[in-house]
């Protein structure tokens, strides 16, 4: 009786620890592992040790250093635009009279499509000879600016960017909205009294109390930015002029069979998000508790 | 004053227009040919033409990865919800060995980004026998979500006063029939904005399905809608194509929204780290 009692606990447990064990906590330690091996996937030997030998070879890997500028570049355009134009909308929806729930829930509209619809979407409109892009520079009569969007190594990494924008700020807008709501109107009216126009009460009364909302809305468009897949994996198969560090890894494993390789790049991959996630949270809770 | 309120009004109009167009073209191109399109790509159908669902639901088979998508996304969302349910319960409410390190290792899972997985994923289903099946996509889901939902689930136990179940207890009530008299009712509301987030990931996703699922039979929406891009023939011709199997694969999803648009924003930030 009183076994079965202490053993309860794990009962309710082994279900759920089971599938978590063997799909995420095994394949996570594996990853580490196989990041320290030379193997091609298939060789049932599993390969041969080669100690950090992956790691050096990222380091001078000009093809890895382009992904992961590439990455760079699509962490920070990403976060200016989503971030940016969800701060805005925040700003004008929580301002207006009317429509603020109709209007927020159309912008919200994209957020809820998967990677590859999005892809298609945007895939249309950046088509060069029938897509709307190039339709509609041609209706307005800026020939000179159609162009094969996605076939240029100039303009397709951006191309893609404002895509995953398209697809994702509408989170972003959420996030402020709920953050500005929370801001006691109080504050907002004592401004006004002391004579303080709008775009002084933004910057005095609204920036300062949305710090936390913030805080969480930029952790969450760099982990997008940094993991970025899907998109970029199907509308530029290729990956010619858009690789990012998630399809770099993708193709090594993939489409060259370098298993270790790869691993060794989705550890660095973790590593960059793991530090700068961490140190948000850190400065944070450091921050609540002065 | 009145004037600032309609430029505000007009920017927010122009914002909508980028937001909805791209969506409203897809529902529009479907129901086109591709001549139509070609030549008039922002003019509106002539006639509503079904023939391009039918072509795709029929002759393109998807009918068969909706089935796919539809039993992959309900099954995973329903076991997971069982699992992490019941996992949740000792977690918030049972003192007992170990507490602290089954909790922090289901939060491992949180942190750990699929990318740090994935390898060993394909590795693991081929070992187990797993590969293009749909029973393997469901327990890889099983694996990925039930720390997420855990997480959310325990939290919201952790706001239940104890009172209750140590009355129960009390009566003489054995933990199961606690867990399923009291703590399933109590945290329903939690259950159904976990269940839209749950059903959501996993009818949009593409990688788990995109590495293990490679025969036709076994597609789910997401594959079969990439599979089949440009595979129809010169590109404008197969728009209207693409156009209604992007409608089918994501028109259930819009329904969802449109009717569960509460439970949806309320787990929006919950359901963003799951993204």
């Amino acid at each position: 009786m009183n076994l079965t009692k202490k053993l309860l606990p794990y009962f309710f447990l082994i279900p759920a620890l089971v599938p978590y064990l063997i799909f995420t906590i095994y394949p996570f330690l594996s990853t580490l592992r196989l990041s320290l091996y030379d193997w091609n996937g298939l060789d049932p030997s599993g390969g041969s040790f080669v100690g950090l030998a992956n790691y050096y070879r990222l380091i001078s890997d000009m093809d890895f250093f382009f992904a992961f500028r590439n990455n760079m570049i699509w962490v920070c355009v990403f976060i200016a635009l989503a971030i940016g134009l969800g701060l805005i909308l925040a700003v004008i929806l929580s301002d207006i009279p009317r429509g603020r729930n109709f209007l927020s829930s159309t912008f919200l509209l994209p957020y809820i499509f998967s990677g590859p619809i999005v892809s298609i979407v945007w895939l249309w409109i950046y088509q060069p000879d029938y897509g709307l892009l190039n339709q509609f520079l041609r209706l307005v009569g800026l020939n000179n600016l159609t162009r094969g969007w996605l076939g240029d190594p100039g303009t397709a990494l951006f191309c893609l960017i404002f895509a995953e924008v398209w697809h994702l700020y509408g989170f972003f807008m959420m996030l402020f909205l709920a953050g500005i709501q929370q801001i006691d109107p109080f504050l907002y009216d004592a401004a006004k009294v002391d004579g303080a126009n709008s775009l002084q009460r933004f910057k005095h009364v609204t920036l300062p109390s949305l710090r936390n909302v913030m805080n969480t809305a930029l952790v969450f468009a760099y982990l997008w930015s940094i993991r970025v897949f899907d998109i970029v994996w199907i509308m530029t198969p290729t990956g010619y002029g858009t690789e990012v560090v998630a399809t770099y890894m993708f193709r090594q494993v993939f489409k060259f069979s370098k298993h270790g390789y790869g691993a060794a790049i989705a550890v660095v991959l973790t590593l960059i998000m793991l530090i700068v996630s961490i140190s948000f949270v850190f400065v944070q809770e450091r921050r609540e508790a002065q | 004053m009145k004037r600032s309120i309609l430029l505000l009004y007009f920017f927010l109009m122009i914002v909508m227009v980028i937001a909805i167009y791209p969506i409203f073209n897809i529902f529009n191109t479907s129901f086109r040919t591709g001549d139509e399109v070609v030549r008039d790509p922002f003019g509106l159908p002539k006639s509503i033409r079904i023939e391009s669902y039918l072509d795709v639901w029929i002759k393109a088979r998807f009918n068969k990865y909706f089935l796919n998508s539809l039993i992959i996304s309900c099954s995973s969302t329903i076991i997971t919800l069982l699992l992490s349910s019941l996992a949740a319960y000792p977690l918030a409410k049972l003192r007992f060995r170990g507490e602290k390190f089954i909790f922090y290792l289901f939060m491992v899972g949180i942190i750990i980004p699929i990318h740090a997985r994935i390898v060993p994923i394909f590795h693991v289903a081929k070992d187990l026998g797993i590969m293009d099946s749909l029973t393997g996509v469901v327990l890889i889901y099983q694996g990925m979500d039930v720390p997420f939902a855990i997480f959310i689930l325990r939290a919201y136990l952790m706001g239940i006063p104890n009172e209750l179940l140590d009355a129960a207890r009390i009566d003489g009530c054995p933990e199961f029939s606690i867990y399923r008299r009291i703590i399933l009712p109590l945290i329903k509301p939690a259950i159904t904005s976990l269940a839209v987030i749950l059903f959501l990931g996993c009818w949009n996703d593409y990688l788990i399905p995109v590495i293990l699922l490679f025969s036709d039979e076994n597609r789910t929406l997401p594959i079969g809608i990439t599979y089949t891009l440009g595979k129809w023939g010169p590109v404008a011709s197969s728009y209207p194509l693409t156009a209604a199997g992007a409608v089918i694969t994501s028109l259930p999803i819009m329904v969802l929204y449109a009717v569960l648009n509460k439970q949806f924003i309320r787990g929006m930030v919950a359901g963003a780290l799951k993204r």
